[in-house]
């Protein structure tokens, strides 16, 4: 080693922290050189200077101020965020497990109340004594009071009550459907009590809602109950006898595509983006059917739109000028 | 010495696992035990001493908060005085910005209120060191040491005036050996030139 090198280690020598064969050589080099003797020398003094500087008392009230702050530390409760996330082995699977549930009760809360979920646009009264189309949409003539109202559609409502419940066959529900074409034509102002009997109380003629909903109450209940979409959908399907269904019938959208299953997420993707709500669906091993609530101009493009996933063999006929919601069912 | 530092080390043990379980006398029995040491380190290195009595407070407050992170592999001194460190580096830190805000600042109070900082880190001017020649060595040495850096004060404060081994050196400055022996080197020889300018002859 050369001298510079020997001298910077002349303080870990001091130390005795050197190995032995580097502490030989220093030794040996020592002997020979005077300044690194000096160095040393000068090294040994600063270090015993500094070794023997003495300690300061701390202040007496050191201890007393540290206990008092520590006791206040000891007494108060652990924060919030200890308590809730620690010890993190023990809480963190259990939050985790909580949360995986809030999400999937949320999920289901989400899609139920979703499709329940009135909807708050309604037509107006001129909407709604406008002539019907000749064919699917036409109109009844207006009552003329309330009491004739109510016999067509308590005779409408009639077999749609418990009696097509007892029997919920879902595997077999789309193929009882009855076809658009053979459907009788319902007159469109019935069904139209029967889809909203209690939504614009005030805006429609006052003796009409009020005799219609009492007999329609049953049947309103059994679409909207929530108990799931199917079931809604069952509801329709079954209402080859029930005005309800009679009307969306006569409204509804057939499509001819190559695989009914593979169409349901594209169909009802059609729906939501011309603004439609699906309102009920059933769909079954061969044939599906979806039952929604739409604007009648959003009509056309729905169909336009559907026209992109298959063939649409049958669409509604509509009056020129058409506004407000309608039920339409669209059937694959 | 080894059979002290041994001794201790198990009878530190046996009190901080006493603290563990919630006998807070055992810990009093720790800053009883350690107060000075931390509070000496402390002033060492920020060489104040209101900042010393704030920095060993802090610092046994942090071990007690943080008593759940120390797994035991080092000593407890070893674990507390790295706390005291860092706490006495970021103290340091802070004052000396604090005085280079207020060298710069215009409300300056030039009324020679300054000596007091020459006290307490002498610079390398020839004022500076005329202060430290009227003062006794132990005064100079103090001046020597408040004039080294951080990282050459610290490793002073702890090989020379609390005589702590290599190795616990390096685990609570968590360097190698090779650089605490450059380091200190350095340093000794800085206190030496210093303290060669301040008395003319060691």
């Amino acid at each position: 080693m050369e001298h510079e090198e020997l001298r910077r280690k002349l303080s870990a020598y001091l130390d005795n922290v050197v190995g032995s064969e580097e502490k030989e050589e220093i030794k040996r080099h020592l002997k020979s050189c005077g300044s690194c003797r000096g160095e040393i020398a000068d090294l040994e003094l600063t270090v015993g200077y500094l070794k023997s500087i003495s300690m300061v008392e701390p202040p007496p009230w050191l201890k007393e101020q540290i206990m008092t702050r520590v006791r206040e530390l000891s007494e108060t409760r652990p924060s919030l965020w200890r308590r809730l996330f620690f010890p993190l082995y023990v809480k963190l699977p259990l939050e985790a497990l909580a949360l995986v549930l809030i999400c999937v009760t949320g999920y289901y809360l989400a899609r139920t109340v979703g499709m329940q979920e009135p909807l708050p646009i309604l037509p107006s009264s001129e909407q709604r004594q406008e002539p019907a189309p000749p064919s699917s949409f036409q109109t009844a003539p207006p009552p003329s009071h309330p009491g004739s109202v109510s016999q067509p559609g308590a005779a409408l409502l009639k077999p749609a009550t418990p009696k097509p419940r007892s029997n919920p066959t879902p595997a077999a529900v789309p193929s009882i459907l009855p076809k658009p074409p053979e459907t009788e034509p319902i007159p469109a102002r019935q069904t139209k009590q029967a889809e909203q009997p209690e939504l614009a109380p005030t805006e429609e003629g006052p003796n009409l809602e009020q005799e219609v909903v009492p007999q329609f109450g049953r049947e309103e209940k059994a679409v909207t109950t929530p108990a799931g979409a199917l079931k809604k959908g069952k509801t329709a399907l079954r209402g080859g006898d029930s005005g309800r269904a009679a009307k969306m019938e006569a409204g509804g959208i057939n499509l001819d595509v190559e695989d009914p299953g593979a169409a349901v997420g594209a169909v009802e993707e059609a729906v939501n983006r011309t603004g439609g709500r699906i309102s009920g669906h059933s769909y079954g091993e061969e044939s599906h059917l979806l039952i929604i609530r739409i604007n009648r101009q959003k009509i056309p493009e729905l169909v336009d739109r559907l026209g992109h996933i298959g063939t649409v063999l049958d669409k509604p006929q509509l009056p020129k000028g058409a506004e407000g919601l309608t039920d339409l069912t669209i059937r694959w | 010495m080894s059979d002290d530092r041994q001794h201790s080390t198990d009878e530190d043990a046996l009190i901080v696992a006493s603290w563990r379980s919630g006998e807070l006398s055992s810990f009093e029995a720790l800053v009883v035990k350690y107060q000075k040491r931390m509070f000496n380190i402390a002033l060492r290195v920020t060489g104040d001493y209101e900042d010393a009595c704030e920095v060993a407070q802090d610092a046994f407050v942090a071990a007690f908060r943080g008593i759940n992170t120390y797994r035991g592999e080092a000593r407890f001194s070893t674990w507390l005085t790295s706390i005291t460190l860092n706490l006495s580096r970021n103290r340091l830190m802070s004052a000396q910005t604090r005085k280079k805000n207020e060298a710069f600042s215009l409300d300056w109070p030039d009324n020679g209120d300054n000596s007091r900082h020459f006290n307490e880190w002498p610079s390398p001017t020839p004022s500076a060191l005329e202060l430290l020649e009227r003062r006794s060595v132990h005064e100079k040495l103090r001046g020597c040491i408040g004039a080294l850096s951080v990282e050459f004060r610290e490793t002073i404060v702890l090989r020379d005036l609390h005589d702590y081994s290599y190795d616990d050196i390096c685990s609570i400055l968590n360097v190698r050996e090779g650089t605490l022996k450059s380091r200190l080197f350095r340093a000794r020889e800085q206190v030496r030139e210093c303290l060669k300018r301040a008395m003319g002859d060691i």
